[in-house]
């Protein structure tokens, strides 16, 4: 871990920072993600997958 | 001063983004988090084992949001149940840490929590295993007899429509999280793998919605975790997010993988994934690390291709039986 990114931040700030980024990444993946399978259901077979 | 991360080699990023994409397939089919399979995953890339613990608890945040939004779109998810057992789950949590730090200052944690895991993914494993192999051979176990239901009937009761669950004892789920909550910590696991069993055994769930009821909570335990570790600058948010990225796919795979399977063969793979765990930390206990680790990745591997077979066999039988239904309209 030499090329190492380090910032100067309170370290409650950060995990705060670090935990609803994480879900706010999830969520957006989730729905993002939503449009994504249904089009690869598609690709698959003409029904899709079941919803 | 304090630790986000390092830009990884393309070898490390493209390892990193199939880590999560396998653990995330098989993390949102099982509803558990994965950490058993991640964690040395990330040791053999070269993380430390504080980091490679922190850096999967905040994918596995992300993950299980990803996962619990689509089981709940497929209606697998119990919230009342979810909300009942994380009641239970918070105190158990803080109740097996303090546990640990009382076996440590006794000198005896080590030994103590390695052979209470070995002891409980073994005999786990063996039940759900003894289980699905008799419900595969028809004889399906009837919920209504779960434990849950017929003792321990004291008031307050619920009901929980999502899970077909008539009348419950608020204590009992409560008393589950707390149990499971304290196993996982004193672990210091996720504790997907106890929580799914005893949601289907204990509770009688329908196993798709233990599974994505179990998602949910690994959502808070995963959460809950990453914020202790990021407080110590433990956690390496771009390998995180990396692995966020293959994870998010993975787990809409995983989830739908579950529209497919039948429920006899999830918890069968469940089981030969607890009994590769246990045999992976056997190994471990005996010095050979090298072993445990490669019977992790193996496992996961091999767990993840199974289930993406399935899923694509599962799709291809129904849109081969609708195309013939609707020709012969």
């Amino acid at each position: 871990m030499s090329d190492a990114i380090m910032i100067n931040l309170d370290s409650n700030l950060f995990a705060l920072f670090v935990t609803f980024g994480m879900i706010a990444a999830g969520t957006l993946l989730g729905m993002t993600g939503e449009g994504a399978i249904k089009l690869i259901g598609r690709a698959v077979s003409r029904q899709g997958w079941p919803q | 001063m304090i630790y986000v991360g390092s830009v990884p080699s393309l070898a490390i990023g493209t390892a990193l983004a199939l880590t999560g994409f396998c653990v995330g397939v098989a993390g949102s089919f099982f509803g558990i988090g994965g950490a058993f399979l991640v964690t040395p995953a990330l040791n053999i890339m070269g993380f430390p084992m504080a980091y490679a613990i922190g850096t999967d608890l905040a994918h596995m945040t992300g993950k299980s949001v990803v996962a619990t939004l689509r089981h709940r779109r497929l209606g697998h998810v119990d919230w009342k149940a979810g909300g009942l057992l994380l009641i239970g789950t918070l105190p158990g949590v803080k109740l097996g840490a303090a546990t640990v730090m009382r076996l440590e200052h006794l000198g005896i944690s080590e030994t103590v929590i390695r052979m209470t895991y070995v002891l409980l993914l073994s005999v786990i494993g063996l039940l759900v295993l003894r289980e699905s192999l008799s419900a595969q051979r028809g004889e399906e176990p009837d919920a209504d007899r779960a434990l849950l239901r017929r003792v321990f009937l004291i008031k307050p009761v619920v009901s929980l429509p999502v899970s077909g669950v008539s009348r419950i004892s608020i204590w009992g789920i409560v008393g589950l999280g707390l149990v499971t909550g304290f196993l996982a910590s004193f672990l210091g696991v996720g504790g997907g793998f106890i929580r799914m069993p005893a949601m289907l055994y204990l509770v009688g769930m329908p196993t798709r919605v233990a599974v994505g009821t179990d998602i949910l909570e690994v959502m808070f335990s995963g959460g809950y975790g990453t914020f202790l570790y990021a407080q110590q600058g433990r956690v390496d948010v771009i390998a995180a997010l990396i692995m966020l990225l293959g994870a998010s796919v993975g787990s809409h795979l995983g989830v739908q993988a579950t529209c497919y399977v039948e429920s006899t063969r999830i918890r069968l793979y469940l089981a030969v994934a607890i009994l590769g765990a246990a045999l992976a930390v056997i190994a471990k206990q005996v010095g050979l690390s090298g072993i445990s680790a490669a019977i992790l990745l193996g496992l996961g591997i091999t767990l993840c291709a199974v289930i993406l077979r399935g899923l694509w066999i599962g799709h291809r039988t129904q849109s081969t039986s609708e195309a013939r239904r609707s020709r012969n309209v």
